[in-house]
């Protein structure tokens, strides 16, 4: 699904974010990405839907060498990914159905298409009932499921979540994170960074851990790595 | 066949979301729409005055009459005939000898009498020539010099120089004016859409996110400036319509011998004219400002 070979990336302002990285994910994987605040992991998400290319190195998504992509294939690629962020980046002034049908309706499906697929979004992460609400009317933990329902809604092969319990309590973490547990369940290979040490310890999946912007451990059935965050 | 009808309903989407943005952006879409309408009404105002005074500096020049006289012993039937197929001739108009002698005698009446001191009919024959525009004037002119018969014209040349220079000027004039004011308003549209459009800084990450195309995240920027154009216009309309009234009048004051027709085909010229300035520079203006939004972003 996802493969990194010797991926580097610094920014213009001269910051080595991600050095020499190489990472092979398979199809329908779950993958923790664990490191300090400053180790680059939201990086090496960005890296992977090309919202930031690589200085060196490739990245392949599905076989694809996403840096060579050209600005108008990119559209195909991001349909393929679904992203998750700590922030929700949702339209305040949409509804939870519309905030999770935009992502449907720029890509011109049909409207019957359309509605079922969002209602059944909606019914995964069980907001079901708030679809005519506001963003701003949601708790923290809804406004991420809705986040959740618009990444999912296309059915990507691939969902990128950047820290995306970063900002919710304990049981709301749980509950994103059984939610995420599901949808790989259905074939989807997921990503996730986070912090979360606990989370991450009792899920006992495979945990890459990054250190000044370096792989420094990957293991298969891990915990959060000692000596990291 | 499935692509087409994709393409119908994104278009379909496109419309929907255009109107309902202007709706959403509330205040901020009225301070484009009143800006929009503002510098089109300064547009449309000089456009139209200049229009006008050129309008009104061609119909003085097209009063202009090319006077024949015709030489003694010369027929005047023949020659009006034949001065009336010179290309750009209207009307030619035999006046004899005699009847303008009688003319001239009744207008003078009053102030002197001539009855006494000429018996003699001193006057020619003439042959009143009216061309199709002021521009015709001196061509068809010369062209009646030529003729055999023809003792000497008169036309006011320098009168009708004097105006061909001024509708000139006005002309290019107008024309310059009007070019930095559309300038102007652009620039003033690129700046006030690209409040809206970093307003919906979101809306087209999402977009991109989501994997929507550089082109068609474009469109519902480009429509939403182009209704914001037709807005702009449709609230400067009536100001325009009574501006150009009140300017045909004064004209009409001013020059009371010129006939000055403000015929409704050209307010509804002007305002078809601006209606396509505000539409484009709608379009013209979201399309620089998502353009560089997204080569910035
Ligand atoms: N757009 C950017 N321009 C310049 N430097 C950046 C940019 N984004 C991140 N960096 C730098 O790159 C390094 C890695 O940042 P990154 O955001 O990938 O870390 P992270 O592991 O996601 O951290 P956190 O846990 O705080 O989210 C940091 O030093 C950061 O300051
Ligand atoms: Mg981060």
């Amino acid at each position: 699904m996802i493969r990194l070979k010797q991926v580097s990336k610094i920014y213009p302002s001269g910051v080595r974010a991600v050095t020499g990285a190489n990472l092979d994910v398979e199809k329908g994987e779950f993958v923790f990405l664990v490191g300090l605040s400053g180790a680059g992991k939201s990086t090496l998400l960005k890296l992977m839907y090309r919202a930031e290319t690589a200085t060196s190195g490739s990245v392949l998504v599905s076989g694809t060498d996403i840096g060579r992509l050209s600005r108008g294939q990119l559209p195909v690629l991001r349909r393929r990914i679904g992203v998750v962020f700590q922030d929700y980046k949702l339209l305040p002034q949409r509804t939870v159905f519309e905030n999770v049908a935009f992502a449907l309706k720029v890509l011109g499906t049909s409207r019957s298409e359309v509605d079922k697929r969002t209602r059944s979004a909606l019914d995964l992460v069980n907001l079901r009932e708030y679809s005519d609400l506001m963003p701003g009317q949601l708790s923290g933990g809804q406004q991420q499921r809705v986040c959740l329902a618009r990444a999912i809604v296309n059915t990507p092969p691939l969902l990128l979540c950047d820290e995306p319990t970063g900002n919710l309590d304990p049981d709301t973490s749980w509950d994103i994170m059984r939610l995420l547990t599901r949808i790989n369940q259905h074939g989807t290979t997921v990503l996730v960074a986070t912090h979360n040490k606990h989370i991450v310890d009792s899920m006992r999946r495979r945990v890459v851990a990054l250190d000044g912007g370096r792989i420094v451990q990957d293991i298969a059935r891990g915990g959060y790595p000692v000596g990291v965050g | 066949m499935e692509s087409v009808r994709r393409f119908w309903r994104q278009v379909g989407f496109v419309l929907e979301e255009a109107v309902a943005s202007i709706s959403r952006q509330g205040w901020m879409s009225g301070v484009v729409i009143l800006t929009m309408s503002v510098s089109l009404l300064i547009l449309g105002g000089i456009w139209q005055l200049s229009d006008d005074i050129y309008g009104l500096s061609r119909a003085i020049g097209g009063k202009v009459e090319i006077m024949t006289f015709v030489r003694e012993g010369s027929d005047a039937a023949r020659l009006s005939a034949a001065i009336r197929q010179f290309p750009g001739v209207t009307t030619t108009v035999v006046i004899t000898r005699d009847e303008a002698w009688t003319q001239l005698q009744r207008d003078m009446r009053s102030e002197l009498s001539f009855e006494n001191l000429l018996d003699d009919n001193p006057l020619p024959d003439t042959i009143r020539v009216k061309v199709d525009g002021p521009d015709q004037v001196t061509p068809v002119a010369d062209r009646i010099r030529q003729l055999d018969g023809v003792e000497d014209i008169n036309y006011g040349r320098d009168l009708l120089a004097k105006l061909q220079q001024i509708a000139a000027f006005i002309q290019a004039a107008g024309a310059i004016i009007v070019g930095c004011l559309l300038v102007a308003t652009l620039a003033v549209t690129v700046n006030t859409i690209r409040l809206t459009v970093q307003t919906r800084r979101r809306e087209i990450e999402i977009m991109q996110l989501v994997g929507a195309s550089n082109g068609f995240i474009h469109w519902p920027f480009l429509l939403e400036g182009m209704l914001f154009g037709a807005l702009g216009t449709l609230i400067s309309s009536p100001l325009l319509v009574s501006w150009r009234t009140f300017v045909i009048q004064r004209l009409q004051e001013l020059f009371p011998f010129v006939p000055i027709e403000a015929d409704s085909m050209g307010t509804v010229r002007l305002l078809a004219n601006l209606l396509l300035v505000g539409v484009g520079v709608g379009a013209l203006g979201s399309l620089v400002s998502v353009k560089r939004h997204l080569s910035s972003g």
